[in-house]
């Protein structure tokens, strides 16, 4: 009664079907060149008219580039680009990352408070940093702001996901309402450190709330490149265990998952990447929601292929969000955050709308 | 041979296990009986390390708790009660979760073997999600099969643990699943299984372990376990048991039994 179909091993000479792993790495290929693509654009995109063939001509007849061109492409759009790549890489990221520990696509750091709790940490050490003795802001410096932006989105994801799990059963309801309240309780702490803050002060504040790439320099690149790479290349060890957690945490750990140790890692790697992003470049939404979704509906919730797609589609998409930002209303410039939402938040609309069945809430 | 030695549990200062004892053999199917409530389930979480407990578990004589997880998940698979995939995976993708840590990690074509094996060939690449509650149980056994495909590796027997396996499938599909959980067990693995139903557990069990208020009343095999007086004790109601003209196999009809007022 026990059938054991014997054509098994001949089908799997084939593609199986169900199997969906050629098509995560066509599409991650596929991404690579898309990234190419729209950085080249971007470097060629702005106020000052400089186009990549300029460059390319007068680099191929052996002259050296005017000083001004020089200093717009190499100090102004590079460092931006690459602020861009790295930002955008790290929310889609983090955002999949969250959504593959709390088993729910709607996890995102913008959503549930991380970002607002980052937001807090990075306002408190830009109005109370003056406070600190002498000696530990030489000691802790320039890293000031990314560290305490950094444990700001640390503190918010620990305590979001202590709030809403339960005996290993993280409840949904309970993380979208902890998140509001979180976000609810940054924004008033921010509000505080806003009303004693001096002009200097919030001038710095203000950016945060908007969100923008423009502040990018290589200096401040050098202060959140090494908290986002290390985030971005913690995340591929976490890959097989998200998705062995997708079966719940009782499960994951009978699949030989530490499951304790595993946690402890995603949230870390979450507060890092959302933390040095949110320093350097303010709240950004929807990249960490849109571009984790849009990817398991091409290629599958397998976060092995999940992670590093969404690097490459994250890093893609802000990177179009600041051109669109910096053409719209030229020579002025839109703050990012706008532009991601503004797109965003339509084409999120319209794929929970298209997809409610496979959601499964 | 799995072992636990004077289980108890507490959970919210009720006592749900009052010390068990319990041992299984590797080439038999072990079956765990009991009323709702009697700590069926939580017996089956203590020997999975789900939940706290005081007492020891034992597989070969060592201590589980001492043993690293991917040691474990090369050693036991655990098919839960009833499961859900948080995102839209395949219904390939996920009885290829199994192998994430067992020892046949490289073996491709294991999915698919084990879905056919389950009567599911050819489901690889539906959605999970949109399958019914026993198709998606069958699923999950296949994910679990592909963890300890080879009963018994090293000359270590490798065991299944399963909480109620046949709950949600219709009669052909419980005969299936329990003809398979009885295959593990003649090729040298070995079966620890929850289980509702006495006429299948006497049909296929070799040992029961029959729990009552969170004591362990009687166990051995079902012959000597399935006696009207032990059952009538066990679920509080008045109950006759059957046994079949030909070959003696003990049944249980629900038609003999008075409930007790």
């Amino acid at each position: 009664m026990v059938s054991l179909s014997s054509d098994a091993h001949v089908r799997l000479r084939h593609a199986v079907d169900g199997d969906r792993e050629n098509r995560a790495r066509a599409c991650f290929a596929g991404l690579s060149v898309l990234l190419g693509f729209v950085s080249l654009l971007s470097l060629t995109t702005g106020a000052s008219g400089i186009s990549l063939a300029d460059v390319a001509r007068t680099w191929a007849s052996g002259e050296s580039l005017d000083t001004v061109t020089r200093t717009v492409l190499l100090d102004i759009r590079l460092p931006r680009l690459a602020m861009g790549i790295l930002v955008g890489a790290a929310l889609a990221v983090s955002g999949a990352v969250m959504q593959g520990l709390f088993r729910n696509p709607l996890a995102d750091p913008g959503l549930v408070g991380v970002s607002a709790g980052a937001g807090l940490g990075a306002t408190a050490a830009i109005v109370l940093g003056g406070l600190l003795p002498l000696a530990f802001r030489d000691f802790v410096g320039t890293y000031m702001v990314p560290l305490a932006s950094f444990i700001g989105g640390w503190a918010a994801t620990m305590l979001l996901y202590v709030v809403s799990t339960r005996g290993g059963r993280t409840s949904v309801g309970v993380m979208l309402l902890a998140g509001i309240a979180l976000a609810a309780l940054s924004g008033a702490l921010t509000g505080i450190f806003v009303y004693i803050a001096d002009d200097a002060q919030l001038r710095d504040i203000q950016f945060w709330g908007l969100g923008s790439l423009a502040g990018a320099t290589w200096f401040k690149l050098s202060i959140a490149a090494p908290l986002i790479l290390l985030a971005l290349s913690a995340a591929p060890f976490l890959a097989r265990a998200l998705n062995a957690l997708t079966l719940g945490e009782a499960t994951a750990a009978h699949l030989g998952i530490e499951v304790q140790r595993m946690k402890s890692i995603a949230i870390l790697t979450v507060a890092a990447a959302v933390g040095a992003s949110v320093a350097v470049s303010g709240g950004i939404g929807f990249i960490g929601i849109v571009v984790p979704h849009l990817l398991r509906l091409a290629v599958g919730p397998d976060h092995r292929f999940l992670l590093p797609n969404a690097a490459l589609l994250g890093a893609a998409l802000l990177i179009c969000a600041d051109m669109i930002a910096r053409i719209v209303i030229a020579p002025a410039e839109l703050p990012i955050g706008i532009v991601t939402a503004t797109i965003g938040g339509p084409f999120f609309l319209w794929i929970l709308l298209r997809n409610r069945s496979l959601l499964d809430m | 041979m799995f072992s636990a030695e004077n289980i108890v549990v507490r959970l919210d200062r009720r006592d749900i296990l009052r010390g068990v004892d319990m041992q299984a053999q590797a080439g038999h199917v072990t079956a765990i009986v009991g009323h709702n409530g009697s700590g069926k389930t939580t017996l089956l979480r203590a020997l999975t390390q789900d939940i706290g407990y005081s007492g020891r578990v034992l597989l070969d004589g060592r201590d589980v708790t001492e043993m690293k997880g991917w040691e474990l998940a090369s050693r036991r698979a655990v098919l839960p009660q009833a499961s859900r995939v948080a995102f839209p995976f395949t219904v390939l993708e996920v009885v290829r979760l199994g192998l994430l840590t067992g020892a046949a990690g490289a073996d491709d074509s294991l999915p698919s073997k084990a879905l056919a094996r389950v009567g599911l060939a050819g489901f690889e690449g539906r959605f999970y999600q949109e399958l019914s509650g026993g198709e998606q149980q069958r699923v999950q056994l296949a994910r679990v099969l592909c963890q300890v495909w080879e009963p018994v590796t090293g000359g270590a027997p490798r065991w299944l643990l399963l909480d109620e396996p046949v709950s949600s499938l219709d009669i052909g599909h419980q005969l299936q699943v329990m003809e398979i959980a009885t295959a593990h067990a003649r090729a040298g693995g070995g079966v620890i299984a929850v289980m509702h139903d006495l006429n299948l557990t006497a049909m296929f069990a070799d040992h029961v372990v029959l729990l009552a208020d969170g004591r362990c009343i009687a166990s051995g095999p079902p012959s000597l376990v399935f006696t009207d007086e032990t059952l009538s004790t066990a679920y509080g109601c008045s109950l006759r048991v059957n046994t079949t003209p030909g070959d003696r196999a003990t049944f249980l009809l629900p038609h003999t039994a008075h409930r007790v007022a």
